[in-house]
């Protein structure tokens, strides 16, 4: 399926596409991309004419990524993703270019160029460095109003939810069988189901098993206590002298 | 040991049923070391149980005895085996003591086969004849040697072969803590060559003098020693002795004494009220019949010492003799005094001293035999430190209280020897020995303490002269010391042939006068070259924090009129007469001060005074010189100000306003409880915001609401950085909070709003909520507000499982929001109990953050609430008596860092005792045992469970390999200045290197917000002077905590951090140095995890270089000015 189309640049089924920031870069980062191929088919990624990009550079926007793809056919929208590999994600990222056609698609894979990420024609312009902290900080500002209706609409919507659930949850009634589910509610509700309770109960079984024993009544009893005092006794002795190894490879103990 | 061998053979079988009493057996036995009797039976059955676990093997003789003795005579197993593997150290090989004792018998030999010669005195000057006798030769060898005195005769010298050498010091009595040999040698003069009245006037000295050069002539003919040197013996300028490198023996010192034998002189001639100095031998000025008429007490000690010296030293020898854990505690405390430098200099605490109280305690039967040296040297510590010798007498000899307090009215402190004639602690300064009791009380505390390093900070840790004080006097470009005091004659001939130690006492008077109360400790260090010529003079003062700052220097009440006028005349013009508030007129030094800096400053003030006009003496003061990098020299506000106390009080009053309104306001759930969290709280932060009003600028600002924001137009220079104050508040409990976590955040924020709105209404307060804060701006400062409620904690934690079992487990999440909500705010609240208790911790800590960050290493590799922690620790550990002075408190930094071995210890931040001792060692052990589980710097505090949270993820290996190296560095540079041999000013250590980086990015300065936080030596020219901060009702917000140098480190720590280390200076540096890590540029093979900023190349990805650096201008867009690739 994939365009091995006798780009040199091709690397494991994924064709490589360099992609410059402005038309003044004099370096460019190299897109890996191949066509969009999973058995699970999902509604925003069309098989067909989904291209799969890897290596998108940390200050791509799905705008600016659509415009640089247009040169090889009409994008429909894109998708960026960070990847998954680590848990805050390194700022590269993958894209997902949903193309119109087919053909765009082809297009791309067999192109050698594409237009970079920043033009001045754009009409919703890159926003990098510091533009793009200063107006992040300005949309952090809130309107007191409007964050008070977000808080008011959530909660009511919430209120009646938890009504509602209150409500199905109520009542324990008998069914048309004349089963009647018992629920945590009620006069008995039994046990939480926790973890917490559970690590509780048993260390209760252990020491209401343990009262049971008799410490000091056998004579093994006795002399194993003794061992035990011995061994712990050993234990100290070797922990400390581990320490002074651990001090003397340091040469910890040249005074001066 | 036959039983040993018992035990084993029995291990492999051993029945439950038939040796019931088999450990009583084994104790038995093992105590009476008798071959345990064994039965076959035993060895037929196994008991299940003991097959199950793992046998313990029953203990051994050796094993009992070892437990016995450790609980019995040391306190713990571990500080047993580090004495043990200390005094192994310092063990002197058998191979070396045979080596010497060959080579002191062919010097023996040598002595025996001197010529003799009897020559007059006037005779020994360089012979310029044709025909030299042997006489002749020795003469003018001699006359080779200074003439270090004078006499008043022209004596007759008579060079007879010494009767006979013996050994003295603590080589002979076996206490030598080695690895370096030294070796006294006494060599007795035969009467025949003294006189009878050789006593007076230096006879005896110089006669012994020439006596000690005779013999240094004659070894150098021969091949027995490399080397001979002329020295004296503890510094003292009337005792010359010689320092032989023998051959054939390696890192060995010889030194050679020499003593009169030992029916010469009367002994009873040289107690202190008799004079032996009759004519002015020593070019003091003095008048005949001052001299004559005085006691001279320190030439009588040196001449005591002289004729005491064998008694003294048999008497030593037997005692100490057998006594090999006596002798194993004299090594170590030898190895103590010399950690604390007291054994340098003149007055030192000599090991005569140390023996001579090891001896006095032995005979007092204060300790004995059969005590481990543990407690051998605990006893030493206890008597030092209880033993008040400035009013009590010592004495090893029976001699009537009459003499001793004959004694007593001479000397400061009186130790007096076997013969009862002459006093050890003659030349004891007694400041110094008041230090070494101080340093002893410690000792013992950190002792009864029992803390797992308590051996190291005792005995391994080197403690330079300048570390042990607060403030270090460096006299030493005024030496030689001139006499231009006015010092009575009486005074002068007590210390006839010592004028030196007579101005040193002089001075230290002059000092200790003019500071009073203000200090503990007034220790003088005089370092002696050759010839005995002065060369280094130091003072090292230890204040006392409750009086050092005082402002005033209360003098005697107005109606003593004697003691008034003599203070006035002390202290001249700054004395004034003043009436105080209870009524009382004194009269008193009043130093004005307006700052904590000038605080401080009162005690340089006081030493200008008496140094220069007082003393007239050239000084160098190490005190408060790096103060300066504290100061905020761009940016001042309108009040005084000098470090960041001022500001920070002023900050938290507003807190504390505040948080009294907040818990005032009526709504839902009241707050109950407000915590701050920021550095500002307790002192530590550099640059605390300053209160201002704020407007809105033309060309950058724009209003939105209560906000300023940024306008639509490119931002040209970046407002200056205001910090937000941290906060969390705490509400009454309630039962009420949703049980969703979105549905509880969206309650959070709703209280936010709520406040927000109450404090505008009830107050006129404005604030700016959000779903995550609320900021407030009061009194100019904008306080950040975080709500902690334990249920969203729960919430976050909470999981269930499939089998709809609930249960909570820590998550990144949650574990942030415990850190910084919950744990936080309560190490916050310690460290200003701390802050309080030691007001130097705050500025110490923020001088430690502002080299740590000048040397590059921001934040995110250290971060500031792990040099709290650390920095508390040291305070609360009192590994060394408590700081007084931010500039020690970072030294002490440095010092601990340096030597810091992160592997072996944990750092312990024991806040209020609150961690009991059995909590820290079962911890301590689980660190040793499973080392790799816990962070590298592990950080032990009493609220976070033993996890050190601060420390989970960082600092990371290289990084603190590097702080140690660079704290080992700064730490050299400092003693080099310091003590005197380097003349740069501290600035150095504060300015960034950037050689070594592979790229430097420059940043624009006006984008940079914190650029007014630079370091600044010189007067800064364009200082901005923030106006006082005035209500005004259309007050604004400013824009706060908006730092665009550190959005770009974020990015390109997150992008790039795989590939390379960014390092910036935070308080305002305008550059970021960039390190490549060495795999960025390892070719690897593709997979679609790695491809980031990576380019294909031949089959296999390697590291894009170019592209990334142009990422970097990318990013960074407006901010960078320039890359420079190196």
């Amino acid at each position: 399926m994939t365009a091995k189309v006798g780009a040199s640049n091709d690397i494991h089924s994924f064709t490589v596409l360099p992609l410059r920031f402005s038309f003044s870069s004099t370096s460019c980062h190299y897109l890996f991309v191949k066509e969009h191929s999973l058995r699970v088919v999902e509604e925003r990624k069309p098989p067909g004419k989904t291209l799969f990009v890897l290596n998108v550079p940390p200050y791509a926007t799905e705008t600016s990524l659509k415009s640089a793809f247009s040169k090889s056919g009409k994008v429909r929208y894109t998708i960026l993703e960070d990847e998954e590999q680590s848990l805050k994600g390194s700022g590269f990222k993958r894209a997902f270019v949903v193309f119109d056609k087919r053909e765009g698609l082809l297009n791309a894979l067999k192109a050698n160029a594409l237009n970079p990420l920043s033009t001045d024609k754009d009409k919703i312009p890159l926003k990098i460095g510091l533009e793009k902290w200063v107006a992040e900080y300005n949309s952090s500002i809130f309107d007191p109003k409007e964050l008070q209706d977000r808080v008011n609409n959530f909660m009511y919507n919430y209120d009646e939810a938890e009504e509602r659930k209150k409500k199905s949850d109520k009542g324990d009634v008998a069914d048309d069988e004349g089963w009647t589910v018992v629920t945590k509610k009620g006069r008995n509700p039994g046990i939480a189901r926790k973890e917490s309770v559970n690590v509780k109960l048993k260390a209760k079984d252990k020491l209401a098993a343990k009262k049971k024993q008799l410490k000091n009544f056998y004579r093994f009893q006795i002399r194993e206590s003794k061992m035990e005092n011995i061994a712990a006794l050993r234990k100290s002795f070797e922990e400390a002298k581990n320490k002074i190894n651990i001090m003397k490879k340091a040469r910890k103990f040249k005074p001066y | 040991m036959a039983s040993e061998d018992n035990f084993e053979a029995e291990d492999s079988g051993q029945e439950t049923s038939s040796e019931s009493g088999f450990i009583e057996e084994t104790f038995e036995s093992a105590k009476s070391e008798e071959p345990l009797v064994t039965s076959k039976k035993r060895k037929l059955a196994v008991s299940p149980s003991q097959k199950r676990k793992k046998k313990e093997k029953p203990p051994t003789v050796e094993e009992l005895r070892n437990w016995k003795e450790t609980e019995n005579l040391y306190s713990s197993c571990l500080f047993r085996l580090q004495i043990e593997e200390l005094v192994s150290e310092l063990k002197i090989k058998n191979k070396r003591r045979r080596n010497l004792d060959a080579w002191l018998e062919s010097f023996s030999a040598a002595l025996k086969s001197l010529p003799e010669y009897s020559i007059p005195l006037s005779s020994i000057k360089a012979w310029n004849k044709r025909k030299m006798t042997s006489v002749d030769k020795f003469c003018s060898k001699l006359a080779e040697y200074p003439q270090l005195i004078q006499t008043d005769q022209d004596l007759l010298l008579r060079f007879t072969p010494p009767e006979v050498v013996e050994q003295f010091g603590l080589y002979a009595y076996n206490s030598l803590p080695g690895p370096e040999l030294a070796l006294n040698l006494n060599i007795v003069i035969p009467k025949d060559c003294f006189d009878v009245k050789d006593y007076l006037n230096n006879r005896y000295l110089f006669k012994r003098y020439y006596y000690l050069t005779y013999i240094a002539e004659h070894l150098k003919s021969g091949n027995i020693v490399k080397g001979v040197e002329v020295s004296f013996h503890e510094c003292n300028s009337l005792l010359p002795v010689l320092q032989l490198k023998p051959n054939g023996c390696d890192k060995t010192l010889v030194t050679v004494y020499a003593t009169p034998a030992s029916d010469t002189f009367r002994a009873v001639r040289f107690l202190p009220e008799v004079n032996n100095v009759k004519q002015d031998v020593f070019g003091t000025g003095l008048g005949v019949e001052v001299l004559r008429s005085s006691a001279t007490i320190f030439y009588n000690s040196a001449l005591g010492y002289d004729v005491t010296l064998s008694v003294n030293t048999s008497f030593a020898k037997q005692i100490l003799e057998e006594q090999s854990n006596v002798q194993e505690a004299v090594k170590l405390l030898c190895v103590w005094l010399r950690q604390h430098q007291f054994m340098e200099g003149v007055g030192s605490f000599t090991e005569t001293l140390l023996v001579y109280f090891i001896v006095y305690l032995l005979v007092k039967k204060k300790i004995n035999k059969f005590m481990s040296s543990y407690q051998v040297v605990r006893s030493f510590w206890s008597f030092i430190e209880t033993s008040d010798l400035e009013n009590n007498s010592l004495s090893l000899a029976d001699v009537p209280t009459d003499t001793l307090d004959g004694f007593k009215k001479h000397f400061a402190v009186v130790c007096l020897d076997r013969t009862g004639t002459y006093n050890v602690a003659a030349f004891l300064n007694l400041e110094l020995f008041k230090k070494v009791q101080a340093e002893s009380r410690w000792a013992l505390q950190c002792l009864n303490e029992n803390k797992s390093n308590t051996f190291q900070y005792i005995f391994l840790v080197q403690r330079q002269f300048y570390l042990q004080y607060d403030l270090v006097i460096d006299l030493s470009e005024s030496l030689p010391l001139q006499d231009r005091y006015q010092i009575e004659d009486a005074r002068k001939a007590k210390y006839v042939g010592y004028q030196n130690l007579c101005l040193v006492e002089y001075v230290t008077e002059t000092i200790k006068k003019a500071f009073g109360k203000r200090v503990l400790h007034l220790v003088p260090r005089l370092e002696v070259g050759k010839f005995n010529r002065a060369t280094k003079f130091f003072y090292g003062i230890n204040l006392n924090p409750e009086e050092a700052f005082g402002i005033i220097t209360l003098g005697p009440a107005l109606n003593d009129h004697v003691a008034a006028t003599e203070f006035r005349k002390f202290w001249g013009d700054l004395a004034s007469d003043r009436r105080f508030r209870d009524g009382s007129t004194n009269v008193a030094v009043y130093f004005k001060t307006n700052t904590v800096k000038a605080r401080r400053n009162i005690i340089m003030r006081i030493l200008d005074f008496v140094l220069g006009e007082k003393l007239d003496l050239k000084s160098r003061i190490c005190y408060n010189k790096f103060d300066d990098v504290l100061v905020s020299k761009k940016l001042v506000p309108s009040y005084p100000s000098g470090t960041n106390e001022e500001t920070c009080l002023k900050i938290i009053q507003a807190s504390d306003e505040l948080g009294k309104k907040l818990r005032a306001l009526q709504m839902s759930l009241k707050v109950t409880g407000v915590q701050g969290v920021s550095d500002v709280f307790n002192y530590s932060e550099l640059f605390p915001p300053i209160p201002a009003n704020y407007e809105v600028s033309q060309s950058t600002t724009a209003v939105k609401g209560n906000n300023l924001v940024f306008s639509g137009k490119k931002p040209g220079s970046i407002p200056r950085y205001v910090q937000p104050v941290e906060c969390v508040l705490q509400l009454e409990h309630s039962s009420k909070w949703p049980s969703t976590l979105q549905a509880l955040r969206h309650v959070k924020t709703a209280f936010y709003l709520e406040i927000s709105v109450s404090l505008q209404t009830s107050h006129g307060i404005i604030s700016h909520a959000t779903p995550d804060f609320l900021d407030v701006y009061f009194e100019g400062v904008v306080f950040r507000y975080r709500l902690f409620i334990p249920k969203e904690l729960a919430l976050v934690k909470k999981e269930t499982t499939d089998t709809g079992l609930v249960c909570y487990k820590e998550s990144q999440d949650s574990f942030e929001m415990e850190t910084s909500l919950s744990i936080l705010p309560r190490i916050a609240g310690a460290l200003k109990g701390l802050q309080s208790m030691y007001p130097s911790w705050g500025p110490g800590t923020a001088l430690v953050k502002r080299w740590l960050r000048s040397q590059l290493i921001d934040n995110f590799y250290f971060p500031d609430i792990v040099i709290n922690l650390v920095s508390a620790s040291l305070y609360l550990n009192n590994t060394f008596p408590s700081a007084n002075t931010p500039q020690i408190a970072f030294l002490r930094f440095l010092k601990f860092f340096a030597e810091f071995d992160w592997n072996l210890q944990p750092v312990l931040v024991n806040f209020n005792d609150e961690l009991s001792k059995e909590d820290i060692t079962e911890l301590e052990t689980k660190l040793q045992e499973n080392r790799t589980r816990f962070p590298l710097l592990y950080i032990l505090t009493p609220f976070d469970e033993g996890c050190s949270v601060f420390t989970r993820d960082v600092p990371n290996k290289e990084i603190l390999s590097r702080v140690k190296e660079l704290a080992r560095a700064s730490l050299s540079f400092v003693t080099d200045i310091v003590m005197g041999q380097n003349h740069v000013g501290v600035k150095e250590l504060f300015i960034p290197n950037f050689q070594g980086y592979n790229v430097v990015i420059h940043l624009e300065a006006t984008a940079n917000p914190r650029r007014y936080e630079q370091i600044v030596f010189a007067k800064a020219e364009d200082r901005i002077v923030v106006e006082k901060y005035q209500q005004v009702s259309n007050g604004k917000l400013p824009v706060v905590g908006f730092d665009p140098v550190e959005k770009y480190l974020e990015t390109l720590r997150k992008c790039y951090g795989k590939f390379a280390l960014f390092f910036h200076d935070s308080y305002g540096g305008n550059a970021v140095g960039v390190l490549w890590r060495p795999e960025a540029y390892e070719t690897v093979d593709f997979k679609a995890d790695r491809v980031a900023a990576r380019m294909p190349a031949g089959g296999k990805i390697a590291f894009n270089v170019d592209a990334v650096i142009e990422d970097f201008y990318v990013l960074g867009k407006d901010l960078v000015r320039s890359i420079d690739k190196r």
